[in-house]
C-alpha cells in the first residue's frame, strides 16, 4: 500500500516559533488503528497535533490528510469535516449549555439538519456520560465533566481522523475505562492520534507507539517493539544503585533501577520483565 | 495557508441561524426592545399629535433602530466573545473569519427584524395611511444603523478579547442618568455631554434629517452603509493572517475616508438654512398647487390629502368674508418640519401651515383660521422677522375673530381662539372688549357690516373702536394702552392672565402698516 493513501502522510514536517523549532523534519504514515503519541513536555506533541489539525500552519514540509492538502482552503475544509480533534486544556464558552456546545459545534461540522444533529449531539452525550447534564450551563460542570464534553465534541460524526491531546487528564478511573471503550472502538476504522503522558492509557489502547523529542522521531513501532528495546535495562536491586541511574523505591523497599546500556549496574541487580513506561523512560533518557 | 472558505452557504446558513436563534433568546433583547418601541410609540398612543405622516413613522423608526442597536451592543458581547476567546478548540470547515461573518449575519438579521417589527407595529397602529413622501433611499438607513450597533460590538469583543461593550454599557448607563441629576459644571457633566454630542454627530453628522429629500437621503445613506461597512472590516481585521489584516485595515481606512468624504459633500451640498426645491423631494408632482374656491394651496409632496382639512377648517373663515376679500388671491402654503421649503409664494396674502394637522384639535384649526384672517387683513405674521405692533387696528381684532369663528359652538374655546389671535399683538383693554363683543354677535350680521365696510376695516389706520361703533357696541374699557394682566383678567376673567405682562420686547416692534 502505498504511504501517499495513508490518512494521515507527513514528509518533512518542520515547524518553528521564532528561532525555536519544534518539529524538524517529520516523516510520519499513519493508518486506521490508535496511535500513542508520547514525548516530554516541549517535545513537539501538542505541535504535531495542531498540524495535523490544520490549526497550525508548518514551517516547511508536506502534510496530506485523507488523502488531502490542507494548504488548500477548499480540500482544508473537507479534511475538517471528517476530523476529530481535543486540543490540550480546551477552553468553551461558558454560557453555552452542554447540549448547546455540542449543537453548535455539530452545526460546524456540517452533521446535517436539525433532527440528525440533534440525534448526534445526544449520542455524543450518552457516550460520554453527560446526558444528565444537558441543560446544564458549561461554567458549572467540572473539570471532569468538561473534559468528557471535549471528547464528546471530538468525537461528534464518528471523524476518520481523530486527534487527542491529553484526553484523560481530570478523568476518574471509571470515565478513563470509558473513554479507553470509546476509542478503541473507533480505531477499528478511524486514525486515532492519542497524545499523553499517561502511559497506561497508550498500553491499553494504542497499536503503535511514536515517541518524540526535541521535535524528532525517537521511536516508532508497537508497544511490544519499544518493550522489548528495554529489556535487560531494568533491574530491580535491595539499595539504591547511588547517583547516575534512574531508579525509585518500589513498594516492597526494594528499588527499581533503569539502565541505558545492557550491563549491569553492579551486584545484586535482579532482571525484571520492563513495563511499557518503563521502556518510555528509556528512551527518553528520564534521570 | 490560504484563508478557508466556507464549504458551503448551507453550512453558513445553518450557523448564521443557529447564532439568531441564539441571540433571539437573549433575555434583554426582546423585552428591551419592546420597552423601548412602547416608550418610544407611547406618546403618540396616549398623545396623538395630529395625523400620522411618513417622516413621523421615519423618526420614530430612527429613534428604536438607534435603541435596537444599543441592546444589540450589549447582546452580541457574547458570541463575540465566544469566538474571540474560546475558539480554539474549534476546528471547522468554516474558519474563524467565515465564523464572525456568520455571527455578524445573524446579529444584522436580528437587529434589522426587530426594527421592522416595530415600524411595522407603528405602522400598524396608525389611525389612516400617512402623509408626505420618503425616498426610497432613506428607507435602508434606520436599519443600517442597527446593525451597526452589534458590528461594533462584534469589532470591540474581537479586538480586545474582553466584555468591553458590556463595561461601556455598564459606566454609560449611571453617567447618563447622574448627567440629568443636580451635577451640574461637573466634570462628569462636562464629559458625558461631550460624549453624547459626539454620539450625536457619529449618528447624524449632516445639517439635516430630511428623508424626503432624494440626495440628502442618499447622503445619509452611503455615509451609514460606508461605517457600517468599515464595522465589518475591522471585525475581520481582529484575526488571522497579517497580509489578511492589512488588507482588513486598509480597507477599514479608505471606507472611514469615504464615510468623511461623504460627510463633507452632504454638508458642502446641503447647507442648513439652504431652501430645497420640490423637485428634490422623492415622488413631487410637477404641478405642486391647486386652486380650490379662490385659495390656491400648496402642500407638500404627498400632503394632498390635507388639502381637503384645510379646506374645511377656512370655511367657517371665509363664510363671513366678502368675496373682494379674497382678492387678490391667498396662498396657503405647507413649510417643511425639516427644511426650509424652496417654493415661490407671495410675502403677503400667504399662510403658512405646517406638517400638523388634526381637525379635531380647537387650537389647530384657531391657529390656521387666524393666520388665514390676517393674511386677508393684510397683517404680517407677529412671529416672522417683519413682525409689527397691531394693538387698536381694526383688523387685527377681525383676525382674531376669524380664528374664533373656526373652532366651532363652544363659548370657552372660542375665547381661547380669541385670546390666541390677539395674545401676540399686545392688544389693548379696548381690543379685547371688542374682540369678545364679536363673538357673541351672529356671524351674520359681522358679514354684513363686513360686506358694506371692508376697505375701511381692513385698512391700517381704522382702529377697534371704529369697528365697535359701526357694530354698534358700546364699550365700557377706554384704554388703548397695551393691555397687562390686570385688564386681562378683567375682560377674560376665565382665562387666568391675570400674571401676564407684555413682551417688552413686543413693545419695540414697529406698527404695521
Amino acid at each position: 500500500m502505498s504511504t501517499l493513501s495513508a490518512p494521515v502522510h507527513v514528509r518533512g514536517l518542520t515547524r518553528r516559533y521564532g528561532t525555536r523549532t519544534a518539529l524538524e523534519g517529520l516523516d510520519l504514515d499513519l493508518w486506521p488503528g490508535v496511535t500513542g503519541l508520547l514525548g516530554r513536555n516541549g517535545a513537539g506533541k501538542t505541535t504535531l497535533l495542531r498540524c495535523l489539525a490544520t490549526d497550525l500552519e508548518p514551517s516547511a514540509g508536506r502534510i496530506r490528510l485523507l488523502g488531502r492538502d490542507p494548504e488548500r482552503a477548499a480540500e482544508r475544509a473537507r479534511i475538517r469535516a471528517r476530523l476529530g480533534y481535543l486540543p490540550q486544556n480546551p477552553e468553551f464558552y461558558p454560557y453555552f449549555t452542554a447540549f448547546g456546545l455540542l449543537d453548535y459545534m455539530a452545526v460546524l461540522k456540517e452533521l446535517g439538519g436539525r433532527r440528525a444533529r440533534h440525534d448526534e449531539v445526544r449520542r455524543g452525550l450518552e457516550r460520554v456520560g453527560l446526558t444528565d447534564r444537558r441543560h446544564s450551563r458549561i461554567r458549572r460542570l467540572s473539570g471532569g465533566m468538561r473534559q468528557r464534553l471535549g471528547l464528546a465534541a471530538a468525537l461528534l460524526g464518528d471523524p476518520e481522523v481523530l486527534l487527542l491531546d491529553e484526553p484523560t487528564i481530570g478523568l476518574d478511573p471509571e470515565q478513563r475505562i470509558r473513554f479507553r471503550g470509546l476509542v478503541s472502538e473507533l480505531g477499528v476504522r478511524s486514525t486515532v492520534v492519542l497524545s499523553t503522558h499517561q502511559i497506561e492509557d497508550v498500553a491499553a489502547l494504542c497499536q503503535r507507539v511514536v515517541c518524540l523529542d526535541e521535535g524528532r522521531v525517537v521511536f516508532d513501532g508497537t508497544p511490544g517493539e519499544l518493550v522489548d528495546r528495554a529489556r535487560g535495562h531494568v533491574w530491580d536491586h535491595d539499595g539504591h544503585p547511588g547517583r547516575g541511574h534512574t531508579a525509585w523505591r518500589l513498594a516492597d523497599g526494594r528499588y527499581r533501577v533503569l539502565t541505558p546500556t545492557s550491563a549491569p549496574a553492579g551486584p545484586g541487580l535482579e532482571p525484571v520483565e520492563p513495563t511499557l513506561e518503563e521502556a518510555y523512560l528509556l528512551l527518553t533518557g528520564a534521570r | 495557508m490560504s484563508p478557508a472558505l466556507p464549504r458551503s452557504a448551507g453550512t453558513f446558513a445553518r450557523l448564521t441561524w443557529f447564532n439568531t436563534v441564539r441571540l433571539c433568546r437573549n433575555p434583554l433583547l426582546l423585552p428591551g426592545t419592546a420597552v423601548g418601541s412602547y416608550l418610544v410609540l407611547r406618546p403618540d398612543l396616549y398623545y396623538p399629535a395630529g395625523l400620522p405622516m411618513w417622516e413621523g413613522w421615519y423618526d420614530d423608526t430612527t429613534t428604536t433602530a438607534t435603541l435596537v442597536g444599543v441592546l444589540m451592543f450589549v447582546a452580541t458581547a457574547f458570541p463575540a466573545m465566544r469566538e474571540a476567546r474560546y475558539s480554539a478548540a474549534v476546528v471547522a470547515p468554516l474558519g474563524r473569519s467565515g465564523r464572525v461573518l456568520s455571527l455578524m449575519a445573524a446579529s444584522v438579521a436580528v437587529s434589522t427584524a426587530l426594527t421592522a417589527l416595530a415600524a411595522g407595529w407603528e405602522l400598524w397602529l396608525l389611525s389612516s395611511p400617512p402623509a408626505g413622501t420618503l425616498s426610497p433611499m432613506a428607507l435602508p438607513t434606520p436599519f443600517l444603523m442597527a446593525a451597526a450597533g452589534p458590528l461594533a460590538s462584534i469589532a470591540l469583543v474581537l479586538w480586545t478579547r474582553s466584555y468591553l461593550p458590556l463595561v461601556l454599557a455598564v459606566l454609560a448607563v449611571p453617567a447618563y442618568w447622574l448627567y440629568g441629576l443636580a451635577l451640574a459644571e461637573s466634570r462628569l457633566q462636562s464629559a458625558v455631554s461631550r460624549v453624547e454630542w459626539a454620539a450625536r454627530v457619529a449618528l447624524h453628522p449632516f445639517t439635516m434629517r430630511a428623508p424626503a429629500v432624494t440626495d440628502v437621503a442618499a447622503h445619509f445613506l452611503a455615509y451609514t452603509a460606508l461605517v457600517v461597512a468599515a464595522l465589518v472590516f475591522l471585525g475581520l481585521a481582529a484575526r488571522g493572517h497579517r497580509a489578511r489584516r492589512t488588507v482588513c485595515l486598509a480597507a477599514v481606512a479608505a471606507l472611514l475616508a469615504g464615510a468623511g468624504g461623504t460627510v463633507l459633500h452632504g454638508r458642502w451640498a446641503q447647507p442648513r438654512d439652504a431652501p430645497i426645491a420640490d423637485s428634490r423631494i422623492h415622488g413631487a408632482p410637477e404641478e405642486p398647487c391647486e386652486d380650490r374656491e379662490g385659495i390656491t394651496y400648496c402642500p407638500l409632496p404627498g400632503f394632498e390629502p390635507w388639502v381637503d382639512h384645510w379646506q374645511a377648517a377656512l370655511v367657517p373663515v371665509l363664510d363671513p368674508l366678502p368675496e373682494r376679500a379674497l382678492e387678490p388671491g391667498l396662498v396657503v402654503w405647507q413649510e417643511s418640519s425639516s427644511y426650509t421649503r424652496g417654493l415661490e409664494v407671495p410675502e403677503e396674502r400667504s399662510v403658512v401651515v405646517y406638517s400638523y394637522l388634526d381637525p379635531d384639535d380647537a387650537y389647530w384649526r384657531a391657529d390656521l383660521a387666524v393666520n388665514t384672517g390676517q393674511a386677508v387683513v393684510g397683517l404680517p405674521s407677529p412671529y416672522g422677522i417683519d413682525a409689527c405692533r397691531a394693538d387698536g387696528q381694526a383688523r387685527m381684532v377681525l383676525a382674531a375673530w376669524l380664528g374664533a369663528a373656526a373652532v366651532g359652538e363652544d363659548r370657552s374655546q372660542q375665547v381661547e381662539a380669541l385670546a390666541m389671535g390677539m395674545f401676540p399683538r399686545l392688544p389693548s383693554p379696548v381690543d379685547l372688549e371688542t374682540g369678545l363683543a364679536l363673538t357673541e354677535m351672529p356671524p351674520e350680521r359681522v358679514g354684513r357690516v363686513l360686506e358694506e365696510h371692508w376697505e375701511e376695516l381692513s385698512a391700517p389706520e381704522t382702529d377697534t373702536a371704529d369697528l365697535a361703533d359701526l357694530l354698534g357696541v358700546e364699550l365700557r374699557e377706554t384704554s388703548t394702552a397695551p393691555a397687562d394682566g390686570a385688564d386681562w383678567d378683567r375682560v377674560y376673567p376665565e382665562l387666568g392672565y391675570g400674571d401676564l405682562s407684555p413682551d417688552p420686547w413686543s413693545l419695540t416692534w414697529p406698527v404695521c402698516s
